[in-house]
């Protein structure tokens, strides 16, 4: 695995990347203008990239980690590699936020790697404190559970529910985030929602 | 499960296994797939509420963990190092760009400084004279790193003051 932030978005060879994910993430990139403007010192169009990202960054740090401290740090340090990327970003070869999203994804991996076995997550603490206006404090009740039965998956299966479920991205970007083919990711999808299926069942209606 | 999107073709199986990885919302199923999913769904809206039922509930317990948005002192502490990163960044880009042609420009220099002298010299004596020392693209880049030390990149700053 290429250290954080030096990472090219080829796949990663090994198993479950016996078929490159297509490069449709060639085609269009919503993050352009503004990476260009990063690219030119624009400090304003730093902060608009900040802005956009912070929010996505810190959410799925804290969902790998378990920690929000970590995933502040994690954010912080993404968007940095960000900001230096941006002069020599490469154009229509990939788009930028799957980039990030992949150095993201890779600190957060060198921090699981560096805990010691058998530190848990505490994800139950990863909850909006607020109560879901519309569902009041069940959805705080929900929230804890599915936190809980998060921590419990392995990691990789973690990372594709994150990426593919709470930041939305499309099986290609995801896959390419993580550095498999399309196939691995909707194996480790599958499998990752049928271990949270069961060990939500009594929710499930 | 080892699928390929290539050679599967698309009935229930196929529809029961997006719905279990990608969840019941078609918009989140792959691009390949969807279109013919949705026309399947369309042809078999009874059988297809039947196999997204599963994933749909799952798909509600899911957004149920929500997590407070950063807060704006988070996003301050990250924007600090902001201005600082940005301009060495630029700096190294430049210098990257230049790297390759002022190699090439300081060893074409150094031939045609060096040209006068190497014609005035006679010819050389095997005595241990110490090697001439030629610009060299690393000297060259070193030089060019040190005379563009103080070099600052034009950052938006005013535009940043702007908008703030």
């Amino acid at each position: 695995m290429p250290r954080p932030g030096t990472e090219t978005l080829g796949l990663a060879a090994g198993a479950g990347a016996a078929r490159p994910a297509p490069a449709s993430a060639r085609l269009e990139d919503p993050d352009a203008d503004l990476v260009r403007r990063v690219g030119r010192g624009d400090l304003v169009a730093v902060r608009a990239l900040t802005a956009r990202k912070l929010p996505r960054l810190t959410s799925l740090a804290a969902r790998m980690l378990g920690d929000f401290a970590e995933a502040e740090d994690v954010a912080q340090e993404s968007l940095i590699r960000a900001w230096r990327q941006a002069p020599v970003w490469r154009f229509g070869e990939a788009r930028f936020d799957t980039w990030l999203h992949r150095v993201a994804v890779n600190l957060c991996r060198d921090r699981l790697r560096r805990r010691r076995p058998g530190g848990a997550d505490d994800l139950d603490a990863l909850v909006d404190p607020g109560p879901a206006p519309d569902r009041g404090l069940e959805a705080r009740d929900v929230g804890d559970r599915v936190a809980a039965a998060m921590a419990t998956l392995p990691p990789r299966q973690r990372e594709a529910v994150v990426l593919c479920h709470y930041q939305d991205l499309g099986n290609i970007e995801a896959a390419v985030a993580l550095g498999i083919s399309v196939e691995a990711l909707e194996s480790l999808l599958s499998r990752g929602r049928r271990a949270l299926r069961a060990a939500l069942s009594d929710l499930v209606r | 499960m080892k699928v390929s999107a290539s050679a599967r073709r698309l009935d229930a199986d196929r529809i029961r296994a997006l719905a279990e990885a990608f969840g019941a919302e078609p918009s989140r199923w792959p691009e390949a797939d969807r279109a013919a999913a949705l026309a399947w769904l369309e042809a078999h809206p009874g059988e297809g509420a039947v196999l997204l039922a599963e994933a749909r509930a799952l798909d509600g317990l899911l957004e149920a963990w929500r997590l407070p948005q950063p807060a704006e002192p988070l996003r301050q502490r990250v924007l600090g190092p902001a201005p600082v990163v940005v301009r060495l960044a630029r700096r190294r880009s430049f210098l990257m760009t230049l790297g390759g042609g002022a190699g090439l420009a300081a060893a074409c220099l150094a031939g045609v400084m060096a040209a006068p002298i190497l014609l005035a010299t006679p010819a050389p004596t095997p005595s241990p004279a110490p090697p001439a020392v030629a610009a060299t693209p690393v000297g060259a880049d070193e030089l060019l790193t040190e005379a563009l030390a103080g070099w600052e990149a034009p950052v938006g700053e005013g535009e940043a003051d702007a908008a703030s």
